[in-house]
């Protein structure tokens, strides 16, 4: 069996709302509010959620990118919240990252060449200049550029491209996870369709593991092996793509999953809409933080808080009640075109 | 693209003042200076003393030229570690932020308070007499303006999405500080510096006239207008000139610093 | 189909005029409405989808220029029409909706102001609601005083907000823009553009911007008033399940050419231009498993300097040597399906 690479253990990260001429903190919007996930190491584990999830914010605690305010990230049997500087930088290395905007992830002024360089000399991962270059000109060949894009600029290189080249650098230190940060939002549909098939050429060559998160749940299907659901900042329902897609057990996961049109006007849609809007994250909900646009929402929603709870093997649902739920999409399991 | 011809004037000008700083010793030697020749002092200009002569005998159009020498040469010294130090501390302060970027603006702030000429005059009574001490004391008066310009550029650029990408590489602060802050935030300052140039020279000329900086063998433009205050009424070129040279001089490169902003601007509006 | 054509858009060609040169946006593109149906026009960003809505709209920015073709709505060329009569038909008969509505709301008025001007753009429309209620048949807009207009309005108003449900009306008619979220701000614009009782109703990508659970709020709410609506809907978009879900028919853009057009279900059952069939492919779908999804070759010609001929031949996997110096034209293939692809040109078909 795979074993958790990274372990994720009551993550909170709060933001102080100050008001006033001292800075009073009047109150804090709870952007990630105790997040408990486990990703196995070679998977893809897709991160869903809507506006005010806190789904970008988790991805940059990992990478402390934004100091998470409590919790544990787990990493190789090591805390990593708890370790300073140069420990710190180490681990950092292991990691790698995709931003969602390809215009501004890259430096204006440094041709394509000096920004893979410059980890690699930065870490010492290489002994000279030459083998520098030796090691980008593999890079931008393995995500599908020519050698001589590298004394370009980022300004002349399209969208795609410069994903394209945001991969490469972020492979420049030999990372084992990868966190996408809604890596295709920005991108036209067919160069979407090239950049995910070339993550899941390059997951399989080097092994690696990715944290996908985005709110496009069709992308999600797509790239998945297990599937989280976020709501104000806490997991609601983790599983294998298929149960989250097809049997999923949570209110709000059968909703958004629902929500979704469809590309075939022969289906109909019997789709679950949800009543009001995504309430604020500094505002969040007493008890259990759905239970104002649930449609099974009782008494006990809004005094206790539901407990993530693994329910099958595989199966953490955060849900006073066993709802029984159809299946949100209106296509047999077995269908293929 | 120089639309403006006055621009082009002042530009051609200013180049012309530099070259004189650099290569002005190969036509006039400093000797003269040294050369005093009583019999001819304090005479017009006419055609051997093109601008006249000062009370030594000493040609003036060859004490002016090597006086423009000096003062240039201040007036990048200034400028040029005026801009170091404050982009140093900008950046750093900018980039780093918390305790020490609150103290170093609460300092800026001070030495904004006061106008500058009256800054440069106290820093350069408390620092004693020399040519160094008066270049010293005005520096001390522009580095903060620099600081503030680059610390504000900062401010704005480490929030840019690549230095967290940056940073999630694992690069350290002064790594990205110093290979892809400054060179980012850099251009406000060159245009600021450059805008800046025509007041620092008229700035080390006043004060060098009130009596601040060199001795009578290092003479600037603004010494010679002190040794010729003396004789305004019989010899008013020995004023005239410099204080004509002084007023060309930094209305050049006030125009100078003019067209280069209007080069640069468009590009700084990213 | 429709029986009757509300909007005809023939060979409309239209260039932006920018610094580094000329974009030839649209290339005569050819298409209607008929009355009562909704249109959606699907393509990627930058096929000129927006455009063709501003063309019909009149809200086309100054450096665009028709070059040539005409748009006839109601009878008239909307092309050759003086800004004061684009905008009187803009206030009666088409309504537009964006995708960002906060750029359009005015952020320094309350939504009961919005709504209640354009209630008073049509007096006629105010005077008959005045005279069934007040059971004589007399009344003509001259008789309305502006106070009893502005009643009437205020009912409407009241009205159409709960058409589009937003719960509480009145609270939100004395509510500015910022305080209301982004779905909710949307449904204003729909309530907007309902006000007018519009004979032709467009939408820009207006769930775009929203949550997947808000765009469901819209999307149903649009199906629902898709029953009551009388009048012709274009709907734009690049998603093609919100296509699936409300269009009747669909016309794919691709580079500034209408690549096809058929029936909605026709078009995804059997999708003929290469464009199209290599979008469907492209594109994740719930409803289908695949390893690797079909890239297109190649990416989105620059409209400065765009290919000669058919312009998607450098990225079809199935261009004939014709596709590159011959443009080809909107053919009925099937009925109520038109292609532009010399694949389907007579006697290659």
């Amino acid at each position: 069996m795979m074993q958790g690479v990274l372990e994720i253990k009551n993550l909170k990260k709060w933001f102080p709302i100050t008001a006033g001429l001292l800075g009073r903190t009047e109150g804090y919007v709870k952007a990630v509010d105790g997040v408990d996930l486990v990703i196995e190491k070679g998977e893809t584990f897709g991160l869903v959620g809507e506006s005010g999830s806190g789904k970008t914010t988790l991805g940059r605690c990992i990478l402390r990118l934004i100091e998470p305010t409590s919790g544990e990230i787990i990493y190789r049997d090591q805390d990593i919240t708890k370790l300073k500087g140069e420990d710190f930088q180490k681990i950092r290395r292991k990691f790698g990252i995709v931003f969602q905007d390809p215009y501004a992830s890259l430096d204006p002024r440094q041709i394509v060449k000096s920004a893979l360089i410059e980890p690699m000399r930065y870490h010492h991962l290489v002994q000279n200049q030459q083998e520098a270059i030796n090691r980008a000109k593999d890079l931008m060949r393995r995500v599908g550029l020519n050698e001589d894009h590298l004394y370009r600029f980022p300004h002349e290189f399209s969208g795609g491209q410069r994903q394209r080249i945001a991969v490469a650098r972020a492979l420049t230190t030999d990372p084992e996870i990868i966190i996408l940060d809604e890596p295709t939002s920005f991108l036209d549909v067919s160069v979407q369709a090239q950049i995910l098939n070339l993550l899941s050429d390059l997951q399989e060559e080097l092994d690696l593991t990715y944290l996908f998160i985005s709110h496009n749940l069709s992308v999600i299907e797509h790239m998945s092996d297990r599937v989280g659901v976020m709501y104000l900042g806490k997991i609601m329902e983790a599983a294998p793509k298929d149960v989250v897609y097809r049997r999923p057990e949570h209110p709000y996961t059968h909703a958004l999953i629902s929500a979704l049109p469809i590309p075939n006007p022969a289906l109909s849609q019997q789709r679950v809409v949800l009543a009001g809007d995504i309430p604020s994250p500094a505002n969040i909900p007493s008890g259990c933080r759905f239970r104002t646009r649930c449609p099974h929402v009782k008494e006990i929603c809004a005094q206790k808080e539901p407990l993530l709870e693994e329910r099958q093997p595989g199966h953490d649902v955060s849900c006073h009640f066993d709802l029984k739920l159809s299946s949100p999409i209106p296509i047999p399991e077995s269908s293929h075109r | 693209m120089v639309q403006n011809k006055l621009v082009l004037v002042g530009t051609i000008i200013a180049i012309g003042v530099l070259m004189t700083a650099a290569f002005g010793t190969l036509v006039v030697s400093p000797a003269v200076i040294v050369s005093i020749d009583l019999p001819n002092r304090l005479q017009p200009p006419t055609l051997t003393h093109l601008l006249g002569t000062d009370d030594y005998g000493r040609d003036l159009f060859d004490m002016i030229i090597l006086s423009t020498r000096l003062d240039v040469i201040a007036m990048l010294e200034i400028v040029g570690a005026g801009v170091a130090i404050g982009v140093t501390l900008g950046a750093f302060s900018g980039f780093l932020g918390g305790k020490l970027d609150e103290a170093l603006m609460r300092i800026t702030d001070i030495f904004f308070s006061i106008p500058g000429l009256i800054l440069a005059l106290a820093v350069a009574a408390a620092l004693g007499p020399g040519l160094n001490n008066l270049i010293l004391a005005i520096i001390v008066v522009q580095w903060p303006g620099y600081t503030r310009i680059l610390r504000g550029q900062v401010l704005a650029e480490k929030q840019r999405l690549y230095v967290d990408a940056l940073r999630a590489l694992g690069i350290g602060k002064v790594g990205i500080i110093l290979r892809h802050i400054i060179p980012n935030t850099i251009y406000p300052v060159i245009v600021q510096c450059t805008l800046d140039l025509g007041g620092v020279i008229l700035t080390f000329a006043s004060l060098s006239f009130l009596g601040f900086g060199g001795s009578p063998l290092t003479p600037d433009l603004g010494r010679l207008i002190t040794a010729g205050q003396i004789y305004i009424f019989q010899a008013p070129w020995l004023t005239a000139f410099p204080g004509l040279a002084i007023l060309i001089i930094s209305l050049a490169f006030n125009l100078m610093g003019d067209g280069i902003r209007d080069v640069l601007d468009p590009r700084l509006r990213r | 189909m429709a029986d009757e054509t509300l909007l005809q858009v023939n060979r409309v060609k239209l260039d932006f005029h920018t610094y580094v040169g000329e974009v030839k946006a649209l290339d005569g593109i050819t298409f209607n409405v008929g009355k009562g149906e909704a249109l959606g026009l699907v393509g990627e960003s930058g096929c000129g989808k927006s455009v063709t809505a501003l063309s019909i709209a009149g809200l086309l920015p100054e450096n665009a220029s028709v070059t040539s073709g005409e748009i006839l709505f109601a009878g008239k060329n909307l092309l050759t029409l003086r800004k004061e009569e684009m905008r009187k038909i803009r206030a009666r008969q088409i309504a537009m909706v964006f995708q960002d509505p906060t750029t359009f709301l005015n952020p320094v008025l309350t939504i009961g102001e919005q709504l209640e001007e354009v209630f008073l753009l049509n007096p006629e429309h105010l005077a008959a609601v005045a005279s069934e209620r007040g059971g004589s048949k007399n009344n003509t807009k001259s008789t309305l005083s502006r106070s009893q207009q502005k009643k009437i309005a205020k009912d409407l108003s009241i009205q159409v907000l709960k058409q589009v449900r937003l719960g509480d009306p009145n609270r939100v008619l004395k509510q500015y823009p910022h305080e209301l979220s982004g779905g909710m701000r949307q449904r204003c614009m729909i309530a907007m553009a309902l006000a007018r009782s519009p004979d032709l109703f467009i939408a820009d990508e207006i769930t775009t911007a929203l949550d997947v659970t808000i765009q469901a709020q819209i999307l149903e709410l649009l199906r629902d008033l898709k029953r009551d609506f009388r009048g012709s809907t274009l709907l734009i978009t690049h998603d093609l399940g919100i296509v699936a879900e409300l269009c009747d028919r669909v016309a794919v853009m691709y580079a500034g050419n209408i690549v096809e057009i058929a029936d909605s279900g026709e078009l995804f059952a059997n999708p003929l231009h290469p464009y199209t069939k290599g979008l469907m492919r492209a594109i994740p779908m719930l409803d289908r498993r695949m390893d690797r999804l079909e890239t297109i070759h190649g990416t989105v010609p620059d409209l400065i300097n765009p290919p000669s001929g058919c312009r998607f031949h450098p990225r079809c996997p199935l261009a004939l040597d014709k596709c590159k110096s011959v443009k080809p034209e909107l053919l009925q293939v099937a009925k109520g399906h038109t292609v532009a692809c010399h694949l389907y040109d007579e006697g290659n078909a």
